[in-house]
């Protein structure tokens, strides 16, 4: 995260805000032309967010700003409403107007900000033509493709020129192919976009592909935040852990051995000591079938409880203390004979297993 | 199943089959061009067009409010609003009577005030008609409002939408279908109203006396008539509901 609000307009979110019982805590800070990721598990409170964002839903106590300006601050009785609050927003199922045709829809924001209807339509006309839609001007949403909705619904958002964009799981409701067209032409719509952008979703691809900043939210909570490479690097949570791919676990560490909190230990060349996060890559984890000779430092002996073959690597999960998984090759897999129920021998060397602190 | 559901249309259509048999074809050219019946056509066909204006103008503002301002006894003016939809017609005119009779509660000041006089007029048979047929419109619109996927009034807010510009752009069209049924069974109940109409407005022909009446008092001197008087009903009522829906239907559902 880098700058501060008032240097740097863009959005600033710090506040609390309910949904019947639950309770959303969240701070974000996006300057603008940066993207920031939504990241969490469904319920997690990512969509209640946007909403407080857009004017949909006020805060319970905290304050958002747009653009510099404070659209949301319940101390001081102040709630802009969501149509005078320059918000773009894309919609998980894109919320175009079945009435109107593309053109209509795209115009529509242009025309709600008091442009006449000529002029509204050639603006219209003009951004559809630069998303390469300009052929689907005169259809119904109806007839469009699920990645040409979105594209729409986002261009109709940009149209009038907002300072905040907030995307909320645009990709989720396409299959995998088009996912990844989707992915590309947003990266190309959105280039030339100076907003700060908000992109909800629960797919890591999504935002290594679309966004500068993650803020991780689980159950209402901020877990984590900060630029994609740190928190891909040091994920704090398990949530973000399984997204990448990664054994994470925490525990106690003294002159370079962890004493983990699900049971166990594993030792490290860190002379780090406290509260630590313990972070081993699968494909450090060498397994064996019987006790490792020599004397390497961590030998944890467990049960395969899985396999699973991603891309060209075999994962395997090994229950023990600590539970690992180790990512080998198909053909090392089968060399060994693995199957669910085998005892096995999980290996990793004190240099593979990075400890940063919790 | 299928045998009762079979009964149950010969129930339904059998009658108006009869209505069309035994009517006496005839001279029923020369019933229909009467002058009396061509005026209680037309009476009929303005005070229930003009009833259902009233419908719209009044009933779709009420639906919105009951379906979404919430305010305590909501439910109380929700059920007092469809009760002259339950209610026996003649009562309806009955209370009318004592509302906007010349010595009613409110009527008094209409006539006095402003020289209005609503009973036995023209101006009556509207108001009957409209009181009748207003919980129609209201009652399936309300319902409509409530069930609407309510994310598209947002998305319309974050795209800079006044109020006004979301009802008549986003939540208008969403309910059109319910909005072209309410108003078909609004006009369609105005255009048989009868004892309300009687009751309020009387039966003088050429001012109130709509097509029910006229066919009710032929039926005691020219049956034949009010056999035919009804066929046109029939095919006036059911000619409205085909030309809705093939103009409405196809573009409503297209979504």
């Amino acid at each position: 995260m880098n700058g501060d609000p008032v240097d740097q307009p863009g959005l600033f979110v710090e506040g609390s805000t309910r949904v019947g019982d639950f309770e959303v805590q969240v701070r974000l800070e996006v300057p603008s032309g940066r993207t920031l990721a939504l990241l969490g598990p469904n319920g997690a409170g990512k969509s209640t967010v946007l909403r407080t964002v857009a004017g949909l839903q006020p805060l319970e106590a905290g304050r958002v700003d747009v653009g510099g300006r404070v659209v949301d601050e319940p101390a001081a009785g102040r709630f802009v409403p969501a149509r005078e609050r320059g918000v773009g927003m894309v919609f998980q199922d894109h919320l175009l107007f079945g009435n109107l045709t593309v053109l209509e829809n795209v115009a529509f924001g242009l025309r709600s900000s008091g442009m006449r209807a000529a002029p509204a339509r050639r603006r219209a006309t003009e951004l559809l033509v630069d998303a390469g839609l300009a052929d689907r001007s005169a259809d119904r949403p109806s007839a469009l493709s699920g990645g040409q909705r979105q594209r729409v619904a986002l261009v109709r958002a940009l149209a009038t020129g907002p300072s905040v964009v907030l995307m909320d799981e645009p990709l989720a409701s396409l299959d995998a192919g088009a996912r990844t067209e989707l992915r590309r032409a947003l990266r190309h719509d959105l280039a030339p976009v100076a907003a700060a952008r908000v992109l909800v979703t629960h797919d890591v691809v999504d935002a290594f592909a679309l966004a500068d900043d993650v803020v991780v939210l689980e159950a209402g909570r901020v877990v984590q935040s900060g630029s994609l490479s740190e928190v891909a690097a040091t994920p704090r949570s398990r949530y973000v852990a399984d997204l990448l791919g990664v054994n994470l676990l925490s525990g106690e560490a003294s002159a370079g051995v962890v004493e983990l909190a699900g049971g166990g230990q594993l030792v490290t060349v860190a002379g780090m000591d406290g509260p630590v996060f313990v972070l081993v890559s699968p494909g450090s984890v060498a397994l064996h079938r019987s006790a490792p000779e020599g004397s390497p430092r961590n030998a944890v002996p467990g049960t395969v409880t899985d396999l699973t073959l991603v891309g060209e690597r075999m994962r395997v999960h090994v229950a023990g203390a600590p539970s690992l998984v180790a990512e080998i090759t198909p053909v090392s897999a089968a060399a060994m004979v693995l199957r669910p129920g085998d005892p096995v021998w999980a290996v990793v060397k004190a240099t593979e297993v990075t400890t940063y602190p919790r | 199943m299928v045998a009762v559901a079979a009964l149950a249309v010969c129930f339904l259509v059998g009658p108006i089959v009869a209505l069309a048999v035994r009517a006496p074809w005839g001279t029923s050219w020369k019933e229909l061009s009467s002058p009396e019946v061509l005026e209680a056509l037309r009476l009929s066909l303005f005070c229930s067009t003009i009833a259902t204006v009233v419908v719209v103008v009044l009933g779709v503002p009420l639906a919105w409010v009951l379906a979404r301002v919430p305010f305590p006894g909501s439910r109380m003016v929700r059920a007092a609003t469809t009760l002259s939809m339950v209610l026996p017609p003649v009562v309806g005119g009955v209370a009318l009577l004592a509302a906007f009779g010349r010595r009613g509660i409110a009527g008094r000041f209409l006539d006095s005030w402003f020289g209005v006089q609503l009973p036995f007029t023209t101006a009556g048979v509207i108001v009957a008609e409209a009181f009748v047929a207003l919980p129609f419109l209201v009652v399936t619109l309300d319902g409509a409002f409530r069930t609407m996927d309510r994310r598209f009034e947002e998305a319309a807010e974050t795209l800079g939408a006044r109020r006004w510009t979301v009802f008549r752009r986003v939540t208008l069209p969403a309910v059109a279908p319910s909005f072209v049924a309410g108003v078909v069974l609004a006009w369609a109940r105005a255009l048989g109203e009868f004892g309300a109409t009687i009751t309020f407005a009387g039966s003088f022909p050429g001012r109130t006396q709509t097509m029910p009446l006229a066919i009710y008092l032929a039926l005691e001197t020219r049956p034949g008539a009010a056999n035919v008087l009804s066929l046109v009903l029939v095919v006036v009522s059911f000619g409205v509901l085909v030309a809705l829906r093939d103009r409405w239907t196809p573009a409503l559902v297209a979504r």
